[in-house]
């Protein structure tokens, strides 16, 4: 993030949190230099969440942003497609980045 | 019913503007006959006594005062109604058939109307006479007169059928008026009557029609059309609003207890944690059966029909499809999809795609249960100028007696009470079905259940 406000005019190309990175351009996922293999949905959920790193995330806005649905699904849909993510990018890892704030919804962020 | 209303009404207005004219035309044609037949009886006379006594006059001139005496001795003895008398210049007569000059002679010569005696064989009777007089030279006076009594007589017939018949036409006309109004008052009376009962909240009331197909009956009837539409709705927004309170008051019962029960015990500050997370939990479920009605009622309204664009179906399908591929799979549920490219419609997009999620919501929460070859078959087809979407899975199905019934709002079979969810889903299906002039259908899948919308392209 640092790097992004000392240069605003470079196209940021590549998301990181933590040891998690994601390239937009090669469209590639490493975790602590290992390959993720993503479907393009899950890629899509994760670049949104880790361009919203940090911050809450609500099962709408995800809905909304990656799915362009703007209805609620009877089913929490947005659940088994987070735990889908969480068991790629998180599940051999020591320390999670994909939290669930319980009663509002997601957050991906590395520990202090 | 009160008659100044019945004078206000437009019928009356109507009548009496007819009845005028009517009654100018009776006027004017008894006018014509009037002048026609008493008019003409009475110049003819005139024209015969000035004739008469012009020749006379002639005589008077030729012959002397004695010529004329003669003749009009001789013609007085003739019994018709010519009225003869000459006077020297004292007054006295000298032959004629009156016995004195008329008093209301105006100048020495002209025209005048008197009555005089005149002997009959039954005695003396007063009849009105018209003649006309001149005065000789050297002063003699000569009358020539006419007795009009009879012609007087038909005129005063004349006259008073003249006026009997203008009374006559008046009194009818507004009879005849006041009945029409009366009639018509009376209809609009029972239209009025039955809107005040209608206003006043009896909403099954209906205006009488006569049966006549007059444009009154055809007022009547299609305001019975627009009340029977109102009350359908009405209905419909009841039925709703029943449910909706029914529905949403458990939950919300249930929420609130929760919260009293916990405020009545200290507890620790994980236990409040906890009742705070399945109070939000709760809250969301209520929030999402509200946006559930409130898609439906989108779904309902005029301004969805013009927020259409072209959609891509197989696109909108698939993708919902892949949204919940992951649900179906932790269900043990296969989704198939079996959608062909380039499926078009003119569609809400919003409305489609949620009524299609909903389907395949439907599908994994009532479908096959707890066993394996759980499956979820996803069809798009375009067949006979038709986009058919069908979403059928192999579970129990649904009943034929109650199809019908799950499409209504809130309606959710025994069966599936133990299962999460609204009786909304269907429900919105159907209404999308309906925005886009299409079917929803509810079948046999063999086993299960399949649900088809059929929407024209």
């Amino acid at each position: 993030m640092l790097a992004r406000r000392a240069n605003p005019d470079s196209v940021q190309t590549k998301l990181s949190v933590g040891d998690l990175e994601l390239d937009l351009l090669t469209r590639k996922v490493q975790r602590a230099g290992q390959d993720i293999d993503l479907q393009p949905r899950e890629f899509r959920l994760l670049e949104y969440l880790m361009k919203h790193s940090g911050q809450v995330v609500t099962r709408t806005m995800l809905l909304e942003n990656v799915w362009e649905y703007h209805f609620d699904p009877q089913t929490n849909v947005i659940d088994v497609h987070i735990s889908r993510l969480r068991s790629k990018i998180d599940k051999n890892f020591e320390e999670p980045l994909l939290h669930t704030i319980r009663g509002a919804g997601y957050s991906l962020r590395a520990a202090d | 019913m009160l008659l100044t209303n019945l004078l206000k009404t437009s019928t009356f207005r109507l009548a009496v503007i007819y009845l005028a004219l009517f009654v100018t035309s009776v006027i004017a044609l008894l006018g014509y006959i009037y002048w026609n037949t008493a008019g003409f009886l009475a110049r003819q006379t005139d024209q015969a006594v000035e004739a008469e006594i012009q020749g006379l006059a002639e005589q008077y001139a030729q012959g002397g005062l004695p010529l004329l005496v003669h003749t009009v001795i001789q013609r007085s003895r003739d019994p018709r109604q010519s009225l003869y008398l000459v006077l020297d210049p004292r007054g006295n007569v000298l032959a004629g058939n009156l016995d004195a000059k008329p008093a209301a002679l105006q100048g020495p010569d002209g025209y005048v109307e008197f009555n005089y005696q005149r002997r009959t064989m039954e005695g003396v009777e007063r009849h009105a006479a018209r003649a006309r007089y001149i005065e000789l030279p050297e002063g003699f006076f000569l009358l020539v007169g006419r007795d009009v009594e009879e012609r007087r007589n038909i005129e005063s017939l004349i006259t008073a059928s003249l006026i009997w018949a203008v009374a006559l036409t008046l009194g009818l006309g507004l009879i005849g008026g006041l009945i029409m109004s009366r009639n018509m008052l009376a209809r609009l009376d029972d239209i009025n009557r039955t809107s005040r009962e209608i206003m006043r909240g009896d909403l099954a009331r209906r205006i009488p029609v006569s049966g006549t197909g007059d444009e009154l009956d055809q007022l009547a009837g299609n305001l019975n059309n627009m009340l029977e539409q109102i009350e359908a709705l009405m209905m419909g927004m009841r039925e709703v609003t029943d449910n909706v309170a029914h529905d949403l008051r458990s939950p919300l019962n249930r929420l609130r207890n929760r919260l009293e029960v916990t405020l009545m015990k200290p507890a620790s500050e994980a236990d409040y944690k906890e009742v705070l997370e399945k109070t939000i939990s709760e809250a969301d479920h209520l929030l999402t059966t509200f946006n559930a009605l409130l898609s439906i009622a989108r779904a309902e309204a005029r301004s969805s029909r013009e927020s259409m664009v072209d959609v891509d179906v197989s696109a909108l399908v698939l993708d919902a499809v892949e949204l919940y591929e992951p649900v179906a799979e932790e269900a043990n549920l296969t989704l198939k999809a079996e959608v062909p490219s380039g499926l078009k419609l003119f569609a809400n997009r919003e409305i489609l795609s949620q009524a299609i999620a909903n389907l395949i919501d439907n599908a994994i929460k009532h479908g096959r249960k707890g066993e394996d070859g759980g499956e979820i078959t996803v069809t798009a087809a375009l067949s006979q100028g038709r986009v058919v979407l069908s979403v059928a899975d192999n579970g129990p199905g649904i009943p034929e007696a109650d199809r019908a019934r799950v499409l209504e709002r809130f309606v959710r079979l025994e069966a599936s009470r133990n299962t999460p969810g609204s009786g909304l889903g269907l429900s919105l299906a159907a209404a999308a079905a309906r925005l886009h002039n299409g079917q929803i259908e509810l079948s046999d899948a063999g086993p299960g259940l399949r649900v088809t919308l059929s929407l024209p392209v």
